[in-house]
């Protein structure tokens, strides 16, 4: 066995293809298991194949020379809370999110997409809240080209195409841990998306007195800057009670947080304060 | 079945963190079977990490392959 170095420190491989960070979606609300289901599915395995089925997953690591590239590879998924607690949280989700593209956003409405088809798969729905940790410190703001400044505005027409009685009054809770950084620049968050050129998320407020209801997260401290110290909540009206709007609402809140000088992840919680549509 | 956890360290070395218990898997049926190594981090760090997967495959001769997925993630075991 090869004599190894005691002032060697723990690092990252040299040539290590970057990665934007760990991205966890904690899904929160009721969820009914299918009759036919015999048994527990295994939220891992559903994720990892329904990630496999529409393009999205990271298989690189796997050696094989012929893989592809995407958007992230997964860490671990579960159905019961990974501390034991009693939260309404129905399903979790952990990946490594792969280094973001200049024009693209960081890839969270694919990311809850693929989560909530597996959710589905085991049983029916009903979302009350989704709690998001975005890694804000893997978006370089200085890489957006100018026809994409915010990124996820290039998707944004797809809700326009819906329901318009789905609109659904939302309470979205943002945090960035220890970092006191997100609550200093609250008025300036809430600015820039109202002024972002969008009807996906309207009428935004921000009440510094507003007090922060969102669920602890599912995970420990040590594995972003928790605990949740510093943070904002914003309301205002999302277009439709999807993961798909919650989604393209993270990827926004990511974007404007990085051009703000964000540098930590957020935990971004968005929880209807009135229900109008069903997840979907 | 058991898989392993090992944290890269500067003097190129692959450190072993941690270790699930053995199990018995059933050919895959989508009901569940894995095994599951886990540690808390220290630190979220970016650090290399790779989970070695060692099958014994019941009543057939097992070849030395074992098989790992290397990942960079945010956390660090110091």
């Amino acid at each position: 066995m090869p004599e190894r170095s005691v002032t060697a420190q723990p690092g990252m491989v040299p040539g290590s293809e970057p990665t934007a960070g760990t991205m966890f979606a904690a899904l929160y609300g009721t969820l009914t298991p299918h009759p036919w289901r015999a048994g527990q599915q295994d939220a891992d395995a559903l994720f990892h194949h329904r990630c496999l089925a529409i393009g999205l997953l990271d298989d690189t690591s796997s050696g094989q020379p012929d893989s592809a590239p995407w958007l992230w590879a997964i860490n671990d998924a579960g159905w019961q809370h990974p501390r034991g607690l009693d939260t309404g949280l129905v399903a979790w989700f952990q990946v490594e999110a792969s280094a973001v593209a200049g024009d693209r956003p960081l890839p969270v409405q694919p990311f809850l997409r693929c989560a909530q088809d597996a959710t589905a798969r085991a049983g029916t729905l009903e979302l009350s809240a989704v709690q998001i940790l975005l890694p804000v410190h893997g978006i370089d703001p200085s890489r957006r080209p100018p026809y994409a400044p915010v990124p996820a505005l290039r998707s944004v027409a797809w809700f326009a195409a819906g329901d318009p009685h789905a609109h659904t009054p939302v309470q979205v809770s943002v945090n960035s841990g220890q970092d006191p950084a997100l609550a200093a620049v609250a008025a300036q968050l809430t600015d820039q998306l109202t002024r972002l050129d969008q009807t996906a998320f309207t009428n935004v407020s921000h009440d510094s007195a507003d007090p922060d209801t969102a669920p602890p997260p599912p995970f420990d401290d040590s594995f972003w800057s928790g605990p949740p110290l510093h943070g904002a909540t914003l309301r205002g009206d999302l277009i439709e009670w999807t993961c798909d709007a919650i989604g393209w609402l993270a990827e926004a809140v990511a974007n404007c947080a990085a051009r703000l000088g964000g540098a930590s992840p957020l935990l971004l919680t968005v929880a209807r304060t009135a229900g109008h549509a069903d997840a979907g | 079945m058991i898989n392993c956890l090992y944290e890269w360290y500067t003097d190129n070395s692959w450190r072993q963190k941690a270790c699930s218990a053995t199990k018995e898997l059933r050919p895959y049926t989508g009901s569940g079977d894995r095994t599951v190594a886990r540690r808390d981090c220290h630190s979220t760090a970016r650090t290399s990490w790779r989970n070695h997967v060692d099958a014994d495959v019941i009543g057939e001769i097992d070849t030395a392959e074992k098989p790992y997925r290397q990942a960079d993630v945010d956390c660090r075991v110091d």
